[in-house]
This record gives C-alpha cells, sequence and structure tokens, in this order.
C-alpha cells in the first residue's frame, strides 16, 4: 500500500535548448577554460581546445566501427581523456559506460559481459578491445579533420550508463536519458545561475554522472571548471581559486580541520580567536562563492561551521535513479533540509514513510543489469522511483532526509527506531569517529564505534551514557564493539560516496556484537 | 629525528583530532590508518601538506604510489628515495 500523503511540485518543467545537443552540435567558449590536475602535472587549455579534441576522438571512434548506440567503456582515474572519450561519445550518440576504478573485475571481461565495442582504461590489458587511456590524446591528433556526422537526441535516448558495484551478485547498470540529464544541467543552472566569473571544482570520480553534468554545464553556460583526481584534490584545490567547490560532507570535514588549525598569515597565534571568515578563503580561496554537498548528510555542527566561516554550504538529495532532486539554493535555503524539489520534479512521502521522485523526463524507467526484482523495488509503474529513503516535507515544501528505510532497527519488542539520529549525537563526540548503530531482532542496539585517535574507552562511554540520558527508552544503546580500523571506501565498509555499507559493518563485527548479546542473556 | 621527518611528523600531530602535543613522539613507521585513525581524505591532505612545505611537486607521484602509501615513512621516501628512518 502506498497511499499519497504530500506532494510537492515546483516549475511546471524545463523549457531551456537541450545541453546535449548544443555539445553534439560543438562549439564552445575560447574565454573559458577547463584544467585538469593528473598524475605528470596539471593540463589546462580553452573549452573550444576541449572541444575540437572531444571531435578528434569521436572520428577515431567512428574509424573504430564505433557508431551511435555502440557501447564504450571507461574505467580510470580522472584525467582530460576521460573527459574526451566522454564527450566524443556524445558527439557520436556512443553510449559511455563508466566504470568506478578498483571496484570492477579485468576490461576484457566487461566488454564481454556489456557489450562494450572499447573499454578505455588505466589498467594494463592485453585484449584488443582495450585501450590505455592515455594513448587516446595522441591516436585521436592523427585523426583527419574531416566533419562528423551530425546527431540528435530525443528525450529518451539513452546517453550513459552507470555501474555501480555491489559487494555481492550483479552491479547495477543504469542508462541515463537525455531529457533526464538536459533537465538536470537545466534546473540546476536555473537556480545557481553559473557564469563567466564561475569556476567550478570537481574531484569526485567522473564514472559517477554529476561530476560530468558539471563539465556539460562549462561548455553549454561559458564557466572555468577544475577536474582532479581524487588523490590530488587537495594539492589542486591550494593552486586554484575556485568560485564552487562540488564535494561530499567528508571532504568538507577535512578542509574544517584544515580551516581550523591554519595560522593567519603563517603565523601561530594559538590565544588569538580564531578568524574563521578570513582562514576559510586562505583554505578555499579568495573567490569562492558558495560549496555543493550531497551523496551523504552533512552534520549540523559541519553546516553550522561553514555558516560562521561566511561560506554558504548548500545541500541537496538524488540518487543516480532520479539526478539531482532537491537542493537549497541562494533564494531558497533552510539548514537542515536538503532544499525544496528542483523544477521538473516532484517528490511525495508515502505511507511508509518513504521518498518517491517523479521526473518530466526520468532518469529510467528500470535498470539495464541488476538483480531479478531490483527494478520492481525501485521503478513505480508510474515511472516514479521509491528511493528507499524515509523523509518528510514542511509546509514550505523542503525536504528532510530522516534516514534509509533500512535506518530503520525493528527491536524485538516491535518498536521501529530510526538510528541515524543517534548515530549523529554519537558522532558529536570528539572521542569518536565514526559509528553505525545496529540491533535488528534485538532487545537493545548496540554500535560499532570507529574511536578518534586518542577517543579513550572512557570517553566513549561516558558519550554512549550521555546519548542514552538523552534518548527514548527505545533508542538506548546497550553496548559497544570498538572498531579495529576507520570505516574506509579502501576495506568495503564505506560506498564511493561515504555511506556506511551496514550489512558488511554488521558481517565484519558480527562476533563481536553477538557476544555482547550473549553475555546480556 | 631528519628535518624531512620532524616536518611530517608535525603535520601528522596537527592533523589528527584531537592533536597530538609532541610531535617527536610520532612513529614515522607505523599504519597511519591503524595507529592514527588517518581517514583517505585526510591521508591525501597529510601528503599534500607535506609536500607543499618541502617545496615537492606532488603531481610527480603516480596515482599507484600514492594510492599505497601507509606510513610517514613511505611518504618521506616517495619526496626523496635517500631518506631513512632516524639517519
Amino acid at each position: 500500500m502506498s497511499a499519497e500523503l504530500s506532494v510537492q511540485t515546483r516549475g511546471s518543467g524545463i523549457d531551456a535548448p537541450s545541453v546535449l545537443n548544443r555539445i553534439a552540435a560543438g562549439g564552445a567558449s575560447s574565454a573559458h577554460q577547463v584544467t585538469v590536475y593528473q598524475s605528470g602535472g596539471p593540463v589546462r587549455l580553452s573549452l573550444a581546445e576541449l572541444d575540437r579534441r572531444a571531435a578528434d576522438v569521436a572520428r577515431y571512434f567512428l574509424r573504430r566501427g564505433i557508431g551511435p548506440g555502440d557501447r564504450v567503456g571507461i574505467m580510470a582515474r580522472n584525467r582530460l581523456e576521460w573527459l574526451l572519450a566522454d564527450l566524443a561519445c556524445v558527439k557520436i550518440k556512443a553510449v559511455s559506460a563508466g566504470f568506478e576504478p578498483g571496484k570492477f573485475g579485468a576490461p576484457a571481461d566487461l566488454a564481454d559481459r556489456y557489450r562494450l565495442k572499447l573499454v578505455l582504461t588505466d589498467r594494463p590489458d592485453p585484449d584488443p578491445r582495450v585501450l590505455p587511456i592515455a594513448e587516446l590524446s595522441a591516436l585521436a591528433d592523427a585523426e583527419p579533420d574531416t566533419p562528423l556526422p551530425p546527431v540528435t537526441y530525443r528525450p529518451d535516448d539513452v546517453v550513459t550508463i552507470k555501474f555501480t558495484s555491489g559487494s555481492t551478485g550483479e552491479p547495477k547498470g543504469l542508462g541515463a536519458t537525455a531529457g533526464s540529464i538536459d533537465d538536470s544541467i537545466n534546473a540546476v543552472q536555473s537556480e545557481f545561475d553559473h557564469g563567466p566569473d564561475d569556476s567550478l571544482f570537481v574531484f569526485l570520480p567522473l564514472s559517477l554522472l554529476q561530476q560530468r553534468y558539471w563539465i556539460y554545464s562549462a561548455l553549454a553556460f561559458g564557466h572555468d571548471i577544475v577536474v582532479a583526481g581524487y588523490e590530488l584534490a587537495f594539492h589542486a584545490l591550494k593552486r586554484e581559486q575556485p568560485t564552487v567547490i562540488m564535494g561530499v560532507p567528508g571532504f568538507f570535514e577535512s578542509l574544517r580541520r584544515e580551516i581550523g588549525r591554519r595560522p593567519v598569515d603563517g603565523v601561530d597565534e594559538p590565544d588569538t580567536p580564531v578568524d574563521l571568515p578570513r582562514r576559510a578563503r586562505q583554505v578555499l580561496g579568495a573567490r569562492i562563492r558558495y560549496l555543493w554537498t550531497g551523496s551523504a548528510p552533512a552534520g549540523p555542527s559541519l553546516l553550522e561551521f561553514y555558516g560562521a566561516c561566511g561560506v554558504p554550504i548548500y545541500e541537496g538529495y538524488g540518487l543516480n535513479e532520479t539526478c539531482i532532486t532537491t537542493k537549497n539554493t541562494p533564494a531558497a535555503h533552510r539548514v537542515g533540509s536538503v532544499g525544496r524539489p528542483l523544477p521538473g520534479k516532484r517528490v511525495r512521502i508515502d505511507t511508509d514513510g518513504v521518498v518517491v521522485v517523479s521526473s518530466e523526463h526520468p532518469v529510467n524507467t528500470r535498470y539495464l543489469y541488476s538483480e531479478p526484482g531490483a527494478s520492481d523495488a525501485v521503478f513505480l509503474p508510474d515511472g516514479s522511483v521509491r528511493t528507499g529513503d524515509l523523509g518528510h516535507l514542511d509546509a514550505d515544501g523542503f525536504l528532510y532526509i530522516l534516514g534509509r528505510a533500512d535506518d530503520v532497527v525493528v527491536l524485538r519488542n516491535g518498536r521501529n527506531v530510526l538510528v541515524r539520529p543517534i548515530e549523529e549525537r554519537l558522532r558529536d563526540s570528539v572521542a569518536i569517529d565514526d559509528c553505525v548503530v545496529l540491533g535488528f531482532g534485538q532487545d537493545y542496539l548496540v554500535a560499532v564505534i570507529c574511536p578518534a585517535t586518542t577517543g579513550t574507552s572512557e570517553a566513549i562511554e561516558a558519550h554512549i551514557r550521555e546519548t542514552n540520558r538523552r534518548g527514548g527508552a527505545d533508542e538506548r544503546i546497550g553496548g559497544h564493539v570498538r572498531a579495529d580500523e576507520p570505516f574506509g571506501i579502501d576495506n568495503g565498509l564505506l560506498t564511493s560516496q561515504y555511506k556506511p555499507r551496514r550489512r558488511e559493518i554488521t558481517a565484519r563485527y558480527h562476533d563481536a556484537i553477538h557476544r555482547i548479546y550473549e553475555g546480556a542473556r | 629525528m631528519t628535518p624531512l621527518e620532524t616536518i611530517a611528523a608535525r603535520h601528522l600531530a596537527r592533523l589528527v583530532d584531537p592533536p597530538i602535543d609532541d610531535p617527536t613522539t610520532v612513529d614515522i613507521a607505523a599504519d597511519l590508518v591503524d595507529t592514527y585513525g588517518v581517514t583517505s581524505l585526510a591521508m591525501m591532505l597529510l601528503i599534500t601538506s607535506i609536500c607543499d612545505e618541502t617545496g615537492t611537486d606532488l603531481a610527480r607521484f603516480t596515482d599507484e604510489e600514492l594510492g599505497n602509501i601507509r606510513t610517514l615513512q613511505a611518504i618521506l621516501h616517495q619526496i626523496d628515495p635517500a631518506e631513512r628512518v632516524g639517519s
């Protein structure tokens, strides 16, 4: 049962021209530039030059027999050729397929499994369908300068496929339609008005659809863009003066610590009150206009910190299956919410409390690849997406995310406990770096805690007692497990977007958790 | 400690939360994740800071070299292969 409890609509649609058709047609600003920080040093070129070199790559693809509808896999760290390959696909209506490096198997196996005519990668592979991505520029430079056949995108055309690896089973493959991409980019532009004086900073993997949309935005609307590999993000940030930083809470948390300890004018003045706005601009750059965050919830203290720095941080919400759905914006910002629905999006909360998103142009209506039943669980018959996130809408249409539906722990007494607020309270302690709260089918909750460097057992236990004092009876944490290493992407305990993998964390600490419950019996 | 080790230890001492009062107590050979709880993002911030102070161009490292770093000793070895702990 899923009766509609509340509906919010904003705008009646997007009338702006297709960004993708504009990119396919070619021609970009020579006054603006893209800078890519990659191994070997930064590469800087005008957007017009980026467009020209992407056209060269498109000609190379055509000569290799890659045409409209053919798939080109890209599995590599961020680098210039990633952009060129992706844009070349747009220019000839080939379908790019992004794979996050380190999360998938051998490139040749991907080619077999997903019918890829070419795989560009930074991993060695002798298969003739696999090409070292670093060689792409040189190969394309040799192409004769012949006109590309014109292409036109219709809203339902699939432009790119996003693959999401899972710990088990079939990775999900989601085709993103041209209409959804155009709508998303145009809606964001209508709210944020990125213009000729802007420089957007991007460092998350380009296999994430949204990161490439910023490149499309630069080409369509004429602004600078800086792309860094993950490893070079801080290095690049110190050398550029972006006006906007696209990040995730974990990144902004690291910058927060950097701001907090940065000496003014190189002189440590420990007794002087921190001049946060000044220090923030030393770290973030003097031109910073705002910070964009998403993918994971930003805690209240992080939002408050940047507020005190005088640098707006706009939290938003969306999944691969929905594109950006809601966003706090300069014109409509409510701290703690993830903003109001963007134009072309409609949000409702079903009777289970789950956020359901409808789009004027849906990303898709099912997965191209997934476990059996996965599409039916997410894509509803009316074309909307059941997100699996619990939320509520306030009277002014701002959406608040309360946690994942699977963040709900059902205790033995049948009470549903939303554990994410409890986890946020736990993380408020300087003794605790990260945590998850578990306890399905048990009498009480248990926390798995990553201690801070000097987080003593006494400090952790004291904070748990304080958290219990502030919570309800069913929110009591009856025991905790001290994690033996931080939750990380590398050890499989965080997703690539820094969300805890609850199932994996539970499995990792199953025995220790079990001992707590057994000891109480 | 060598001058490079002193720089590295000072940056680590300031990075961790709460900070380490005496940087000379930092174990250069210790695993940064296991011993000091350094996250993957904080690791990149640490490497960047040390490279900046030592005038080292971070871009000269390969992605693999950066991805495999687990200790301050490894960072210093990337900066100066001749660097030896305690020398």
